[in-house]
């Protein structure tokens, strides 16, 4: 039977989350808001994404880990990217949001960014020692 | 004649190389004490490296604790005390790490 399933993710800021969304070319709106699951099912989320299907993808606040969760009905994933594809995008956009956030509040600045053969991001940012 | 010439060449070639030697390692010296320079690998699945060059400024431990805050669960790995007793290597050195992990 479809259902919903919920991944857990360490993504906790949501400002960040929608960053990265945005970085992927994610039609995502601004929750709180239904995300619409199988035989009427539904969930709220603080980010959803809307499917043509009518299914709908959606990031909800776990309040014990305080982490964002992926909920979806899986069985109608409709994504350019699998599950884990995504997840892994997500996660690495919003490590680099969340990086870029805390060292420019430190008065960083970023000295170099590139993307390695691999696909990881090296940032190097720099300060002047006062 | 011939020989001597390349001795001179020689000579001069190893002037030079000394000398840029020596400017490039005044400028790492300089940019040492005076820049606070953090490098990061973000790895496609989000797992983040870090990197401390330079001078360890009490800002960078509070930079450290804002990303792992948000970043979840972080493994350290501390710079031991036989790091300070290899000899000075190259610049960009890393003076501590740190990862993130997922659980």
């Amino acid at each position: 039977m479809s259902h919903f399933s919920q991944i857990r993710t360490k993504i906790r800021n949501l400002t960040s989350l929608q960053a990265a969304l945005s970085d992927l070319g994610t039609d995502w709106k601004a929750g709180p808001s239904a995300v619409r699951g199988y035989q009427g099912n539904e969930e709220t989320a603080e980010v959803v994404i809307e499917q043509s299907n009518g299914y709908d993808i959606g990031f909800k606040l776990n309040p014990v880990t305080q982490e964002y969760e992926l909920v979806a009905d899986l069985q109608y994933w409709q994504q350019p990217l699998s599950v884990d594809g995504f997840l892994n995008q997500i996660s690495q956009r919003y490590a680099l949001h969340t990086v870029m956030a805390a060292t420019s509040q430190q008065g960083f600045q970023v000295a170099e960014q590139q993307t390695t053969e691999d696909g990881a991001i090296r940032l190097v940012v720099q300060r002047w020692n006062a | 004649m011939l020989l001597s010439r390349i001795k001179g060449k020689l000579t001069y070639g190893c002037f030079q190389v000394f000398i840029l030697n020596f400017l490039s390692g005044c400028l790492s010296t300089l940019s040492k004490i005076f820049m606070e320079t953090l490098e990061f690998i973000i790895y496609a699945d989000g797992r983040v490296k870090e990197m401390v060059t330079g001078i360890v400024g009490r800002s960078c431990e509070e930079v450290t604790a804002a990303i792992e805050a948000q970043l979840g669960d972080v493994i350290n790995q501390e710079t031991t005390a036989e790091y300070y007793q290899q000899p000075v290597q190259q610049d960009n050195q890393a003076t501590s790490q740190s990862f993130s992990s997922w659980v």
